[in-house]
């Protein structure tokens, strides 16, 4: 998918595990692991709302557009 | 209110084939023809009985066990098997099955759903290897063949686990 999901990034930048971010915007790890390793169909505006509040960060520093490669 | 008309349906169920075992014996002369009825009658009580054991996998999902109809989908997930038998435990509640059994470490999953008005309910297994490959179980318990109920109970499966990965 050309659509990169860099939560990782972003965790691993505020020092924080997938189980602290969980707890912060009330969505399971299971759902925030499958987002994480870019398996998701979508993401919720309520969703990236969230997410950026509790990494204090903003929508440009978790998705990211690369193109694919032919 | 749900449980009530669960509870009824499996009531009647236990009586007409408890009836039908019960005149089969008395009324029929030919002997050869009443255990050729008699036959597919206990089988049926004994799946009704065993329906909601775990350990009775094996003997729900295999090809010889020709008196249970049964439909199988393969789908290759990539996901790794904890994150992928989380969420369908997830998916099966959100789905309106009955999560009965969740083995994490095996990768395995075991509901059951509820009577409908084709069924009298039907089994669902589900199974994930190491590399995120998923087989996908519906057993009709009480029924050679599941009107197509089977198809229907791994289509909302299917529809349940797309709609809950919008995140």
């Amino acid at each position: 998918m050309a659509i990169i999901v860099n939560l990782d990034v972003m965790l691993a930048k505020r020092k924080m595990k997938l189980k602290d971010l969980s707890d912060a915007v009330g969505i399971s790890v299971v759902n925030l692991s499958i987002l994480k390793q870019g398996k998701g169909k979508a993401m919720r505006f309520t969703t990236l709302d969230a997410i950026c509040e509790a990494l204090d960060c903003q929508p440009g520093d978790i998705l990211e557009y690369k193109k694919n490669k032919e | 209110m749900k449980n009530q008309s669960k509870a009824i349906k499996n009531i009647i169920a236990s009586v007409v084939m408890l009836a039908i075992a019960v005149l089969g014996i008395k009324y029929m002369n030919n002997s050869n023809l009443k255990y050729f009825i008699m036959v597919p009658v206990i089988i049926f009580g004994f799946n009704f009985l065993v329906r909601s054991i775990p350990s009775f996998k094996p003997y729900f999902i295999s090809p010889l066990n020709f008196l249970s109809g049964k439909t199988l989908i393969e789908k290759q997930l990539d996901l790794p098997k904890g994150i992928l038998v989380e969420k369908f435990s997830e998916v099966l509640s959100s789905a309106g099955f009955k999560l009965i059994d969740i083995n994490k470490d095996d990768g395995t999953l075991f509901a059951t759903s509820g009577p409908t008005w084709k069924s009298w309910g039907d089994n669902i297994y589900i199974e994930f290897d190491d590399n995120g490959a998923g087989r996908f179980y519906s057993v009709s318990v009480l029924g050679v063949y599941s009107w197509g109920n089977n198809d229907c109970n791994l289509r909302r499966l299917a529809n349940s686990f797309e709609s809950s990965l919008t995140i």
